[in-house]
């Protein structure tokens, strides 16, 4: 016998309803699936009962991929300057970034294969370093030093959502109290 | 201090032009200091989606004038709710653009500016077409003239970040009021709660 039951004309209003208010547009460089894998997540930890409740679900959703898009974007940078740092380090043999018009080819593809993802690449640019007897946290020490202003705007916004999310999980909580949970196989005994 | 005669001439200009007349008009220059909109309270429409879904009833109706405490606190929440999805909205849809002016902005070349502005003249590419006349035109008045409405401008990165920081803004304040009216919904709903008839249940 099937599980699904015929669905109703409220049902089908109801999910009307939902349709119009689940928000959350991604940006252009933003991955679908790992959105949906992370709502799958987040769903299963909070099994919403309501459409109100699965509505709160989805803005707590919303609200982590907001501080993962800053995480990103900040580890980004990081990855970035520490690129453009370690070029001197193969074109000078010191930490320090290349101007453009100064940089030669060879510095330039070891600084991009020591943050490549590629493993035999990063293994060969680290080992130059080695060489250099230069160790990757101190170029990641010079990196932090030059964006920190950078790097405390996304931080500000990481904390921020973190906030947020922590107030909007402590009212989807409270809000799940209120309602008492059906128990599927009860029996009503008598009345009181 | 302005004298009698310039008062006179000042009343007697401003009867030549008494603003617009049709309604359409009218209506048109009613929203001539708009700029977001996000203060004007929520459409209807939105609040009454947000009330059946708060309610669970894709039914019910809101009634400004209700006396009972439950849908009273339902429809608080149910505006308060509509206001930030709308400033949720707002904030996004001027992330996406931020994104789009950060993406393909600066790192324009000469040809691709004029092939874009040729191509929309009025659109996003307006203000790129603005900077070309400021930095290449040989006439300085054009090049003046440019150089004041790039400043202007919407679109430049200085503008777009102070409309985001004012947009945040808003929407701290719409998440805020839907604390609250979600603190008083909750409130209303565990009373009613409480006051159903209790059953014995055995397992």
């Amino acid at each position: 016998m099937s599980n699904k039951l015929p669905k109703t004309s409220s049902d089908t209003a109801r999910a009307e309803l939902l349709q119009n208010l689940l928000p959350t547009q991604l940006l252009p460089d933003e991955d679908p699936e790992t959105y949906g894998a992370l709502r799958d997540a987040i769903f299963l930890d909070l099994m919403p009962g309501t459409p109100y409740e699965r509505i709160l679900a989805e803005q707590l959703v919303t609200l982590e991929w907001e501080a993962l898009r800053h995480r990103r974007l900040r580890d980004s940078l990081l990855m970035a300057e520490f690129r453009d740092q370690s070029m001197g380090v193969f074109q000078k043999g010191e930490v320090g970034s290349i101007y453009s018009f100064q940089q030669t080819q060879n510095a330039k593809d070891m600084a991009f294969d020591l943050v490549s993802t590629n493993k035999n690449k990063r293994t060969k640019a680290m080992q130059a370093l080695e060489v250099a007897q230069i160790m990757p946290s101190e170029i990641l020490a010079k990196a932090y030093k030059t964006l920190a202003k950078a790097l405390e705007l996304h931080e500000r916004h990481i904390a921020e959502i973190e906030a947020r999310r922590r107030k909007l999980r402590d009212d989807y909580d409270r809000l799940k109290t209120t309602r008492a949970l059906p128990v599927e196989e009860a029996e009503v005994v008598g009345e009181q | 201090m302005t004298t009698q005669r310039q008062n006179k001439a000042n009343l007697a200009n401003a009867k030549k032009s008494t603003g617009p007349r049709s309604s359409a008009g009218r209506s048109r220059a009613s929203r001539n200091a708009r700029k977001h909109g996000l203060t004007a309270p929520p459409l209807w429409e939105d609040v009454t989606k947000w009330f059946r879904l708060i309610l669970d009833d894709p039914e019910a109706a809101p009634d400004p004038m209700e006396r009972e405490d439950r849908l009273r606190a339902a429809l608080g929440l149910a505006e308060a709710e509509a206001q930030l999805q709308r400033c949720n909205q707002t904030e996004s849809a001027h992330l996406l653009r931020m994104f789009e002016r950060a993406r393909d902005g600066s790192e324009l070349s000469f040809n691709d500016t004029i092939n874009r502005v040729i191509k929309d003249p009025l659109g996003p590419l307006g203000f790129e077409g603005l900077k070309m006349q400021a930095e290449r035109r040989d006439d300085p008045f054009l090049r003046g003239s440019a150089k004041i409405l790039l400043r202007s401008h919407p679109d430049r990165p200085a503008g777009l970040r102070a409309t985001m920081h004012s947009l945040r803004r808003y929407r701290r304040s719409a998440e805020a009021r839907r604390r609250k009216a979600l603190a008083a919904w909750i409130l209303c709903a565990s009373q009613s709660s409480k006051n159903t008839k209790r059953t014995q249940i055995h397992l």
